[in-house]
């Protein structure tokens, strides 16, 4: 197996997409995990089991991010020259995105009831989606600054997500 | 250390699960709080809002996109360019609330000229932030920066309209 950040072609998917098949992905994995079990190797040759530990640690960490959008598209625009992979290190004022940001996380802040929650939750995975489906047509055409964008978006709907899910 | 500090425990896991550059478990064991900003986390100052279209307030909104932080920073300008007053709302990690909370009291009783010359090395010393947590302090000071651009351009659109006015009277004579 390559020791590559192609992380695609390990899981056998031919063209470094955005798209990805979620059902083919877990056959993959498990397929994967089966013969790189420790327990599969008879070989007692040390660098043999450290090697197979190693791939199974490089399997397991492309799963987690090939699975996840948001992981898959930080990846990729790394892999296509943009950003470090992880948002940038910069700070961003685009006053739009920032005061939708403000109110939802002060809406969930807000939020006294299970129903107020749920309903925010709701709204919030729809945008998840909406962005995951916009990003998808971004990185169809190749458009780099837009996914971006998106992925920002992305990660703020994220955040988001994961303050809801903590007080329900 | 952490365990002798009195936190309301879904609060800590909130900010740190809004700060996902480093795993909370391996947080605590390997680094906690500085008391400082404990402090500033349990008792933050000025946290609030100034009416945004006010024309003595400047309102500086940033956002870090690693780790999903945003930060509203807000200053009360008088006329000679005094900060009066000073408020934020700052959704992340505790850092992130610590820095913001350090920024507002620093810049009262000072000119936005001075203001402007804050850097986030004071804050994060101040606070004793670790590596990973420096872009916390960095979106303080960028925070500040753009309170004051913001109620600088506000000024100086004001600034015009007097003239604008002029002109049209004069035209209109």
């Amino acid at each position: 197996m390559r020791r590559a950040a192609d992380i695609h072609s390990a899981f056998n998917i031919e063209q470094e997409t955005f798209d990805v098949d979620s059902k083919q992905l877990d056959r993959t994995f498990r397929q994967l995990q089966t013969r790189l079990h420790p327990d599969k190797l008879s070989s007692s040759v040390p660098e043999e089991q450290e090697n197979a530990a190693n791939q199974s640690a490089y399997v397991n960490g492309a799963y987690r991010t090939l699975k996840d959008p948001l992981a898959r598209a930080y990846h990729l625009l790394q892999r296509r020259g943009r950003s470090d992979g992880q948002g940038g290190e910069g700070t961003i004022e685009d006053p739009e995105l920032l005061m939708m940001v403000m109110e939802t996380r002060q809406q969930i802040e807000e939020a006294e009831s299970q129903e107020d929650l749920m309903a925010l939750r709701h709204t919030n995975e729809a945008k998840r989606r909406d962005c995951i489906q916009s990003m998808s047509v971004a990185f169809g055409k190749e458009d780099l600054d837009l996914a971006e964008e998106l992925v920002t978006q992305l990660r703020y709907l994220t955040t988001a997500g994961d303050a809801i899910s903590l007080k329900l | 250390m952490l365990q002798g500090l009195r936190f309301a425990a879904g609060a800590l896991r909130e900010s740190q699960a809004s700060c996902q550059l480093i795993r909370p478990a391996v947080a605590a064991a390997q680094r906690p709080y500085h008391k400082n900003v404990v402090d500033h986390y349990e008792n933050p100052r000025n946290v609030g809002s100034f009416g945004k279209n006010d024309a003595n307030v400047g309102t500086g909104l940033v956002g870090a996109p690693a780790c999903g932080d945003v930060m509203k920073l807000q200053i009360k300008v008088d006329e000679a360019g005094n900060i009066i007053d000073s408020c934020f709302k700052t959704f992340g990690c505790g850092s992130a609330i610590a820095s913001s909370s350090v920024a507002t009291e620093w810049i009262k009783g000072k000119t936005i000229e001075e203001v402007v010359t804050i850097k986030n090395s004071d804050i994060a010393k101040h606070l004793s932030l670790p590596p990973v947590k420096l872009h916390c302090s960095m979106l303080a000071e960028d925070a500040i920066k753009a309170a004051v651009k913001d109620i600088q351009a506000k000024r100086a659109a004001a600034g015009q309209a007097p003239a604008a006015v002029e002109e049209k009277m004069a035209a209109t004579a």
